[in-house]
This record gives C-alpha cells, structure tokens and sequence, in this order.
C-alpha cells in the first residue's frame, strides 16, 4: 500500500478519519518518547507523557496549520509537556540525587551514565539523547529540533565534554 | 586521568562524532597515536557512548508495545467525547441567545412617554452640568469658592440656555410644520371644492341639455305653420 504523507494524513484525520491517526503515531512516536526522556531523563515518566503528547496531539490537530509540520509540531507538544513536568515534580533535583546515589553493581556504569545525562542542562540533553538513542544521525536530530547540522554537532560536542565532566568530577567519587 | 591536551577535548569530541573533514580528522589521528592523555579522553568518551547507545537500544526494545499501548490510549471511547470546534461555538451562540431573550424580556421598549422622556434628558442634562461643574472644581483648585460658585452658575446657564435654544429650534421645527400641513389642508379642500363647483355646472349643463331637445321639439311644432306659411 502506498505511504500517505503527513499531511494527507491531517487532512484525513481533520475530516474525522480517525483512523488515519494510527500511522502519524507509528511515525512520530519514537521521537516524541525520545525528546520526553531527555527532558525528564527517565523512561517512565517520558511514557506517560509521551501518551499524552500524542493524544493532545489528535485532540489539537485543527489547530496545526502547517500540516506537513505534524512530527515537529507533536515535538514540541510533547517537549512542553515534559518540561511542566519537569517544574511541577521537580525532577531535576531527585535526578542530581540519584546521580550521587550507589548504584547496584552491574548496573553501575549504565545508571551512571543515565544519571549523568539527566544532569545536563536541557539545551544539551535534548540532541544528545536524540542522537544516540536513534540512530545517530545528525540530520535526524536537526531535522527534528528544527536547528541546523553544525548547531547539532556543537550542541553534541559539548554535551559529550559536559557529560565526561560530571562523570569524572569531584561528586562522582566514592 | 591525565588531562588532554589543550584545545584537544572539542576536536577529539569532533573526531568522535564525524564531524571534522579529512585534514582535522587526519591531524587528530595524528595526535593521538603520539598523547596517551588525548587517547585515555577518546576512550573515555567512546565509552560513554557506548553505553549511551546501550541505553538507546534499552527503550527501543519495547517500542512497539509502547506504541500499540497509546493507540489503545488515543481510540479510547473516553477519549472521544471532545467538543468538536464548532460544537463549542454553538454551545455559546445558545448561550448569547438565551441570555439576549431572558434580558429581552425584562427591557423590551414601552410606548414612549413624552413627559417621563423629556424629565429624562433634563436629568441628564443636570448630572452633565454637575459633572462639568465638578471637573471645573477640580481643576480650579486655586480659584476662590466664589469664583467656583460663579462659574458653576455660568455653566448651568449656559446649559440652561442651550437647552432653551434646542427646544426652540424644535417649536420652531414643529410649527412650521403643522403651517405646512394646514396649507395642504386647505389647498385640498380648496381643491374639492373647485371639483365639486365643476361637478355641478357639467351636471347643469347635462341637464340643459336633456331639457333642450324637447325645447327644439316642440319648436318645430311652433315654427311649423311658420315655415308653411313661408
């Protein structure tokens, strides 16, 4: 079956073809999870809202002028979700105490890691995880966060500096 | 850990991510076969994205069930019931309309009453003139009461006058044109009266003239031995 493009498919679901908005969610899911991770630096709650992002997404969808713009636009619903989040159950503090936390044993060098990129600040945690979560492409997260390729491969330069600074600094020790 | 090399973190960062083009790639390569410091930084850093990409694979591996459990979460019934846009709209359009009617009921227009019209305008005429009276007050901070007491009386006069003026305007207005209407008046019963003064000579006219054939008639009988005795 031929691929409908993006805003065939708006179009459809702005029609009241519901069904139309199952292929949108299997095409921008991934990424909407992905951004909701890097900002709230845990999978759990980035499921909950990443959920919630693509339901607001359909419930808005008339509101989405440009149609083709749907990926970057449930992007941004979904970034904006996350953050509120981020202020309402302050994550970034319990983040910072799970950096400082002992890990269990075999886990150890993944939490810290995981912990790590939670302390980041936003503007490096977003392409980060963007680029090594899916695929690393860099055109990719450019596409999506709407930014060009060198302000990607900047961001990610010091995000990758950032990160071995947290992970061999002073509050990383024993 | 020794430290890398100055200026040496940013380009090993940009090797590591493919960033630099053939020559800063091959000067980097360089560098670090030569600085055990700059290698152990590389390392670090590759590590670091490893397990970054270990991490990345972790979530992709239920993306599928995650993905059917939030179309489960979007094609929920409860989920369905949203206000379409216009529902909205409609919904404050009966609204605007019930509240229009129920305000309708209570301030529909009556007859007008000239009287209660005319003690109206001259309310508001006063609370104008009290207005204007207070705002000079205020203004004329400096001036004496006494000269506030006669500005005030000359503004109400003034008013007064106005007033006066616009009524007479309005007698005026009102007067010339009942003269109008009583001069059309007449005109018309002129009018009829000539019609009617019309109306009776063609009847006595008509009626001359049915009288006049038996006139001729019984002229011949008269006329008769006149004629034979021609």
């Amino acid at each position: 079956m031929e691929q409908q493009c993006d805003s065939e498919l708006v179009m459809a679901v702005c029609r009241g073809e519901r069904a139309a908005y199952a292929p949108l969610v299997r095409r921008h899911y991934k990424h909407v999870l992905l951004v909701c991770v890097a900002v709230l630096g845990n999978v759990h709650d980035a499921e909950d809202v990443a959920q919630e992002a693509m339901i607001k997404g359909l419930e808005k969808i008339r509101q989405l002028k440009e149609r083709d713009q749907f990926g970057p636009w449930v992007v941004k619903i979904a970034r904006n979700l996350s953050i509120n989040l981020l202020r309402r159950k302050a994550i970034v503090e319990r983040g910072a105490e799970r950096a400082t936390s002992a890990p269990s044993a075999e886990n150890e060098s993944r939490e810290d890691v995981q912990a790590a990129v939670a302390r980041l600040p936003l503007d490096l945690r977003l392409p980060l995880v963007m680029y090594y979560f899916d695929g690393r492409s860099v055109k990719t997260v450019a596409e999506k966060l709407n930014v060009s390729t060198s302000g990607v491969y900047s961001k990610l330069r010091a995000a990758l500096r950032e990160l071995h600074t947290i992970l061999t600094g002073p509050g990383e020790e024993p | 850990m020794n430290e890398p090399c100055e200026n040496m973190p940013e380009q090993i960062a940009d090797y590591l991510l493919g960033a630099l083009d053939e020559q800063g790639r091959q000067a980097v390569a360089s560098h670090l076969e030569t600085c055990p410091a700059c290698r152990a930084y590389l390392q670090a850093l590759q590590d670091h994205e490893q397990t970054l990409v270990a991490l990345g694979e972790q979530i992709a591996a239920g993306m599928d069930e995650r993905e059917e459990r939030v179309l489960e979460a979007v094609n929920r019934p409860g989920r369905r019931h949203r206000v379409l846009p216009w529902g909205k709209w409609a919904v404050a359009a009966a609204l605007i309309m019930a509240s229009g009617i129920a305000i309708g009921r209570f301030t529909s227009p009556r007859p007008i009453d000239a009287e209660r019209l005319k003690a109206e305008v001259q309310r508001a005429v006063l609370a104008d003139v009290n207005r204007r009276v207070n705002t000079a007050l205020a203004k004329a901070a400096d001036q004496t009461a006494e000269d506030m007491r006669i500005m005030a009386t000359q503004l109400a006069a003034g008013s007064k006058a106005m007033m006066n003026a616009r009524l007479a305007e309005l007698i005026d207005l009102i007067e010339t044109a009942r003269r109008t209407d009583r001069q059309r008046v007449a005109d018309a019963l002129m009018q009829i009266e000539l019609s009617r003064q019309d109306d009776r000579n063609q009847i006595a006219a008509s009626l001359r003239s049915l009288a006049t054939p038996a006139a001729e008639l019984s002229v011949p009988d008269q006329q008769a031995p006149t004629s034979t005795n021609n």
